[in-house]
């Protein structure tokens, strides 16, 4: 197995075991963990993915390597697919907390709707690279 | 030097440490209990040493058909901010009881309620003489859910 290979296939171990690792956290520790703790820490480590991702993207050695089909499987991309996941288990938990249904539904899609929008306005476009 | 991105990285890593021991060291637990001769019985908890907890084997409680139980509810509030929550009791899946549970910050709270002891003898053909019967025990507090089973035993006489 060459190098690039090993590398991708190290990056979706990572991916697996930390969402395996997420999981556990969000669903074992209900004991431990307040409903409205378990948000927030699940919002936190989206923070964290992302923010990584964000850092090793501006770091700008993420190269894309690799054979056909494993390309999509960078690092920064790893991390935004780990941010992705904690945020999602982020909002099924503020979903199993006791605020009003309406409010839930409300708080998650303007949230939603705000991430797309500041996507847009906030953060600069990046021009494609050259091939 | 580190970019801005890997500073709120761990800015955040260290938020959610903080979070989780915060949130480790305030931690609640709920009791059901049932009143015996020989004093308050635990039948079921939750968020104590593990997770919800059924019910201890406990030996049938003597009570008059046309009596009641007498239950309590604790919540062990570990928590710097009161807890206020209403709790519903159910027996057998209907509604028998239902109050507010309150504990104030870094204090426990208890909530009594009566089940009436003709519920746990559902069968009306029973011979005549002590009968045996059970109470299936259901109690909603918040996000708390308590489950026990309660054997009782008709008190002769």
């Amino acid at each position: 197995m060459s190098a690039v290979n090993l590398r991708n296939v190290l990056v979706l171990l990572g991916i697996v075991l930390t969402t395996a690792g997420i999981i556990f956290f969000a669903t074992e520790f209900s004991d431990l963990i307040s409903d409205w703790g378990r948000v927030l820490d699940l919002a936190l480590f989206a923070v964290v993915f992302v923010s990584l991702g964000v850092h090793f993207d501006q770091r700008g050695d993420d190269e894309v390597i690799g054979h056909r089909g494993w390309r999509w499987l960078r690092v920064t991309n790893a991390l935004y697919i780990l941010g992705a996941i904690a945020t999602l288990g982020a909002v099924i938990a503020f979903f199993a907390t006791d605020l009003d249904r309406l409010w839930k539904v409300l708080i998650t899609i303007l949230v939603g709707i705000g991430l797309i929008l500041g996507a847009s306005l906030v953060v600069g476009r990046r021009s494609p690279s050259a091939p | 030097m580190a970019s801005r991105a890997l500073l709120v990285a761990a800015i955040a890593g260290v938020l959610l440490v903080v979070s989780i021991g915060v949130d480790a060291a305030m931690n609640r637990s709920w009791t059901l209990d049932v009143q015996t001769p020989e004093g308050w019985r635990t039948l079921g908890t939750q968020g104590v040493s593990g997770g919800p907890r059924g019910a201890e084997p406990l030996t049938p409680l003597a009570v008059e058909r046309n009596g009641t139980i007498h239950l309590r509810v604790t919540v062990d509030n570990g928590y710097v901010w009161t807890y206020d929550e209403t709790y519903k009791a159910f027996v057998n899946g209907a509604e028998v009881a239902r109050g507010t549970l309150h504990a104030p910050a870094r204090s426990s709270g208890t909530a009594e309620f009566d089940v009436p002891a003709r519920l746990a003898f559902t069968d009306a053909s029973a011979p005549k003489g002590p009968a045996p019967g059970g109470l299936s025990l259901e109690v909603h507090a918040g996000s708390a859910a308590l489950y026990g089973f309660l054997s009782v035993q008709e008190a002769s006489g």
